[in-house]
This record gives structure tokens, C-alpha cells and sequence, in this order.
């Protein structure tokens, strides 16, 4: 069935035409729709005693469907989401901006990081039906009192935690699945205490999947020890090193998909 | 890509015929399964087994095919699933909603018994 194959190099003429026809004013308002929706992301993270933080998103096209945000209640108190709509196009884009939207009005309601999970999953699901998408979504509050981190995972990459003084990661997962698929799903919940000189790495899959010439995908195994090999770097050169490493592992121009990165680091 | 469907003891059978279900393949899935279940097909299976690598695209897809199959009370398994494929599935605990199986004949054996 050469259905596709047509369809994608029909899809790819239409473009150029678009372009060479004056209708330019597209790329132009989708370069529109990518600022702002950059510029829903927080910019830095908030300043929170006892962790130093960092954060960034690149959007691998003009929108894309990553997500991640901080609330901080209160001087020791701050929750960490990130999360990665299904697809990579203007509807998961939509998606992400509603997602957003949500998760701000509704967060305070959760009283713990599945609660927080289980609810955007309610009332996200009949968008997501309708969207035909879902997301993937890892929620976590950090108390600075009792360097105590609750964590809920909704089918996303688990976050990896380098113990200062050990060589391994350890990934922190919990059993839930991805929003927007079963009405009503639960979300497990862990906790950990973390310590002094411990790193942690939120991210979306951006990152693991990127792949190089041959096909092979970066991983996790990679990040890993490419996150080891800069441990001792402050967070915002943490990413710069991991964006540069897969940029090289790729060897290409651009980014192949959205990516995000939170880094924490415990003092 | 190519999807080649085959019709086996009342059992329609999508079978995928790409190495990559991402971003650029996707809706042909997803409608291809739309389509068969507004047709008022019961029991569907897709065989991903040529599958190397699915994205988030490719398993929406099959998501949208899972609750396709529940509006209209029928069934949708997946079998042949590969390192990757199966790495994904079990991430993003989808592999809880679909009956998943490793061969297309153990997937056949199953919707036989129900």
C-alpha cells in the first residue's frame, strides 16, 4: 500500500509550494506560536534553600509538546512537574498549553504528588479522547526541611539520581500509567531522602531517543554516565554539557525531537 | 509503509510493515483501526512484529485504537513486540491496557478461548 509513501511526499511538496507562493505567513505565525509557548516554561527556577536548580526546552519544531514547572508554596516547600505530550505537532502543543493551564488552577488542591497525577489525569481525559493524545507526566514535591522528595510517575522517563559518592544512577519510578488512557487510574506514590552532593535529573525523551547515523539511540545508559562525567559542574552547565554530548552523538544541526531538562542539586 | 490485512478465524489482522511507528506513519495506523472498528470489527490484532522503534506518535495511535475498541466493545491486542517497542509500553504502563502477546498465533489462541 504506497498510501504513506505518497501521502509524505505530497505533504512535502505542499510545503515548499506553501513557501513559494507567498504563504510564508505560516512559518511566520507558528515562529509566533513557538515563542509564547517558550515563554510558558519558567524562564529559571525559583530559588528554593538548600537546592540549586536548572532548567531548560528546546522545541525540536516550531511548537512542540513538552512541559515541565515549578511551584514553590512556600521557603520549603516546592513541587517539580515535567511531562511530554504524545506527538510532536501543533495538537500536542495545544495540549501542553492546556496541560499548563490546568495543572497551575488545580495544583494546589493535590495534597501529595499522586493526587496531583490522578486529578489532571481527570480532567484532562476527555480532551485527550477527543486529541486522540496522552501525556506523560512525573510530579514531585520537595520539602528543603527533611530534604524528603514524594514522587508519582505517569508512564514518564524516570528521573535519574546520581548519590553523591556513588558511581551508578538510580531512576525513580513509580507505577502509573501515561493521562488521558484510563479514567480513573491510580498513581503509586515513593519517597526519598535525599542528601548532600545528591543530583537529580528530570528529562523528557528528547534526549534517550535521539539517534545517531547508524540508527543507535542515545539512552539512558549514556546519560548517565555523561551526567556522572559532569557532576561536579553547576546545574546550568550540567545541561549545556548533555545538550552539547548529544549534539555530537547525533551529528546533526538540529534536535530530532523536543527536549527538556530539570536539574536539582542538593547542598 | 504498508499494512497487509488478513482476515484469520474472525480475527482481522493488521500487520505492520515498517521497522519505524512514529510521527510519520502514525494516522495511517490510527485510522486504518478506526476504520475497521466503525466497520464493526470485534476482534483486531496488530502485529508489530517488523516494528524496531515506536515513538509517542506510534503508541497514540494504538491508544486511539484501544479506546476505538472499547466504544465499540470490541478487542484490540498487539503482538510481536520488540526490545524497544516493549521498553516503551512497559514505561508509559500501556502494556496493562492492551492484551499483549509474542506471536501472532498465541494472539489467534487467545481471542479463541474468549
Amino acid at each position: 500500500m504506497g498510501r504513506d509513501i505518497r501521502g509524505s511526499v505530497v505533504g512535502g511538496m505542499r510545503d515548499e509550494g506553501l513557501e513559494s507562493n507567498g504563504y510564508g505567513g505560516i512559518a511566520r505565525e507558528l515562529e509566533m506560536a513557538r515563542r509564547i509557548q517558550l515563554s510558558f516554561m519558567p524562564e529559571a527556577p525559583p530559588d528554593m534553600r538548600g537546592v540549586r536548580l536548572a532548567c531548560r526546552s528546546i522545541p525540536a519544531h516550531h511548537v512542540g509538546g513538552d512541559y515541565y514547572d515549578f511551584f514553590r508554596w512556600d521557603d520549603t516547600t516546592l513541587d517539580i512537574a515535567i511531562a511530554d505530550v504524545s506527538g510532536h505537532d501543533l495538537g500536542a502543543a495545544l495540549i501542553m498549553v492546556e496541560t499548563r493551564s490546568v495543572l497551575r488552577a488545580h495544583a494546589y488542591r493535590a495534597g501529595n504528588a499522586g493526587d496531583a497525577l490522578g486529578l489532571l489525569n481527570e480532567l484532562l481525559y476527555d480532551d485527550l479522547t477527543r486529541a486522540e493524545l496522552f501525556i506523560s507526566m512525573f510530579y514531585a514535591k520537595y520539602s528543603a526541611d527533611t530534604r524528603q522528595l514524594v514522587y508519582a510517575n505517569g508512564g514518564h522517563n524516570p528521573p535519574l539520581l546520581l548519590r553523591c559518592g556513588q558511581a551508578g544512577c538510580t531512576y525513580l519510578d513509580t507505577d502509573g500509567i501515561v493521562l488521558g488512557v484510563i479514567r480513573g487510574a491510580g498513581f503509586e506514590e515513593k519517597s526519598i531522602t535525599l542528601r548532600e552532593g545528591d543530583l537529580l535529573l528530570f528529562y523528557t525523551d528528547g534526549i534517550t531517543e535521539s539517534c545517531n547515523r547508524s540508527g543507535e539511540l542515545y539512552g539512558r545508559d549514556r546519560l548517565c554516565r555523561t551526567v556522572y562525567a559532569y557532576r561536579g559542574a553547576p546545574p546550568e552547565n550540567i545541561i549545556d554539557a548533555l545538550l552539547a554530548e548529544v549534539m555530537t552523538f547525533t551529528g546533526a544541526a538540529e534536535f530530532q525531537d523536543d527536549i527538556s531538562l530539570v536539574v536539582m542539586k542538593v547542598d | 509503509m504498508t499494512i497487509t490485512v488478513t482476515e484469520r478465524n474472525g480475527v482481522t489482522i493488521l500487520s505492520l510493515g515498517s521497522e519505524r511507528l512514529d510521527a510519520h506513519n502514525s494516522e495511517m495506523v490510527k485510522d486504518e483501526l478506526k476504520r475497521r472498528f466503525a466497520a464493526g470489527a470485534k476482534k483486531v490484532l496488530v502485529d508489530l512484529g517488523a516494528v524496531s522503534f515506536i515513538d509517542s506518535s506510534g503508541l497514540g495511535a494504538l491508544v486511539s485504537g484501544f479506546k476505538s475498541a472499547m466504544a465499540g466493545k470490541g478487542r484490540l491486542s498487539l503482538s510481536g513486540l520488540q526490545a524497544q517497542v516493549h521498553s516503551m509500553f512497559e514505561l508509559t504502563r500501556l502494556n496493562r491496557v492492551f492484551d499483549v502477546f509474542p506471536t501472532v498465533e498465541e494472539a489467534l489462541s487467545s481471542f479463541a478461548e474468549r
